[in-house]
């Protein structure tokens, strides 16, 4: 039988880019949430958590109200001359990191509070920034946690469906992504397509957490 | 050099009031346990938030909690050596003791590393990590790190607590000689009176948060002052 490959590609370049955003503004809050106490501190932590606990469906449709075209964030989109927001690969984008991302920030905030601050202070002691010393010593000692919070956030991105189908929609070639895709075609009764879609996504997502346990295990130190 | 210590910190029912000076040579910060030892070496390091009082090092001023003037650890120039050592277990031996010199050129880098693992007998050791190492040589290994980038003073938190009875003896004659070798001077936390003895050209005895008595080593121990030294002297000395 022939199937598309599209929506599992589609899939692979949301959660790779999903992750990567994650990356960029998980790790950071992740080590702030680990090391420093400010006000605010506990209600970020339950926003972070959120996600993880409400229906999709409930996230969809907080993201709809963020960056629908009424929204203020869609109309920002828009005025920059990026064009209309939901129902794009860009919504799905989003939809996938904030699905994502409190996996990513648990994991990396968790290997934060187990690295000793003792390794900190001496370092300061060598006359470092606390920059140089986040990336010289905090993350590499913490880096399992973020590994593993890497290999679970890219395999929930993989997997987003509820958000995802509310936001960015089921538009075949453009926001289709892997698990939309089966859900679309068990629902055409088109059953052997499911079978083949689910096979691949369940494989490609357990190599790329196989992958990444390896990297978590040999490396760091 | 010169050292002086003018500093108050409260952390929950444990008040410091600590007020000393120290000079060159080795200092000996000598106390029972929970007399605030450790805490008055991370103020001086600047490692304790909260600190309020002066510490001035020769004609720097670290601290001036009126004048509102509180470097941090890595602008005081202070070399400290922890308890556990804190070697980052991460990195090897060379990176280890050559973390603190990231501004030299590498040549230059590599050949101040390479004269401090000799100082301290380590040649031969550079690449392996600190789990490789013997608790001696760890505690070598952290002495030539916070050495290494050449600080005005080296703050030293029971540098022999880790290792056994013999090791430590010999670690002794070890960080006098190293000491004369380099120049630096010490301050260094204990409560065993025979590393006093040894080691100390100055003592600066505290208890509760306060120092008692301060003074040369020669004439504090010979005609201790204070009861609570007096106790402590007797007590080892049987």
């Amino acid at each position: 039988m022939n199937y598309d490959s599209g929506p599992l590609w589609l899939s692979l370049q949301v959660a790779t880019l999903a992750t990567l955003i994650s990356l960029v503004v998980g790790v950071p809050l992740a080590w702030a949430l680990s090391r420093l106490n400010f006000r605010g501190r506990d209600l970020l932590s339950v926003l972070i958590l959120l996600p993880m606990v409400l229906p999709p469906t409930v996230l969809g449709y907080y993201l709809l109200r963020l960056i629908g075209r009424e929204a203020a964030l869609g109309q920002a989109w828009e005025a920059l001359g990026l064009g209309r927001l939901v129902f794009t690969p860009a919504a799905a984008v989003i939809a996938a990191f904030v699905a994502s991302a409190p996996f990513l920030m648990k994991s990396a905030q968790a290997g934060f509070e187990q690295v000793d601050r003792v390794y900190e202070e001496a370092a300061r002691t060598l006359g470092r920034s606390e920059l140089e010393i986040f990336f010289t010593v905090t993350a590499p000692l913490a880096w399992r946690g973020i590994v593993a919070g890497i290999a679970l956030g890219f395999a929930r991105a993989m997997g987003e469906f509820g958000a995802t189908l509310m936001v960015a929609g089921n538009i075949p070639g453009r926001t289709q992504t892997a698990s939309i895709a089966i859900y679309d075609a068990v629902q055409a009764s088109r059953i052997e397509e499911a079978n083949l879609l689910a096979l691949i996504l369940s494989i490609v997502t357990g190599g790329m957490l196989l992958l990444l346990a390896r990297l978590g295990r040999g490396s760091g130190w | 050099m010169s050292l002086s210590v003018d500093i108050h910190l409260k952390v929950g029912p444990f008040e410091l009031k600590s007020a000393f000076q120290s000079f060159e040579g080795i200092t000996a910060l000598f106390g029972p346990s929970g007399a605030g030892k450790t805490l008055t070496l991370r103020s001086i390091a600047g490692l304790a938030a909260g600190t309020t009082g002066r510490v001035l090092l020769s004609d720097r001023v670290l601290l001036d909690s009126r004048a509102g003037i509180d470097l941090p650890p890595r602008a005081r120039g202070i070399g400290y050596v922890f308890q556990q050592y804190a070697l980052f277990p991460h990195l090897s031996v060379e990176k280890n003791i050559g973390y603190g010199l990231s501004d030299l050129p590498s040549a230059e880098l590599q050949a101040r590393v390479d004269s401090f693992l000799e100082l301290l007998g380590l040649d031969g050791m550079g690449k392996r990590r600190p789990s490789e190492l013997s608790g001696g040589q760890q505690q070598r290994v952290a002495l030539a790190r916070a050495l290494a980038t050449q600080p005005e003073l080296l703050l030293l938190d029971e540098p022999f607590a880790a290792v056994d009875i013999r090791m430590r003896k010999r670690l002794r004659g070890e960080l006098r000689r190293i000491q004369e070798v380099t120049g630096t001077p010490m301050l260094l936390v204990t409560h065993d009176l025979t590393e006093v003895r040894q080691l100390a050209n100055f003592v600066v005895l505290i208890d509760q948060g306060a120092v008692l008595e301060s003074g040369p080593a020669g004439e504090v121990l010979s005609e201790p002052l204070h009861p609570l030294l007096l106790e402590l002297t007797d007590e080892k000395l049987v």
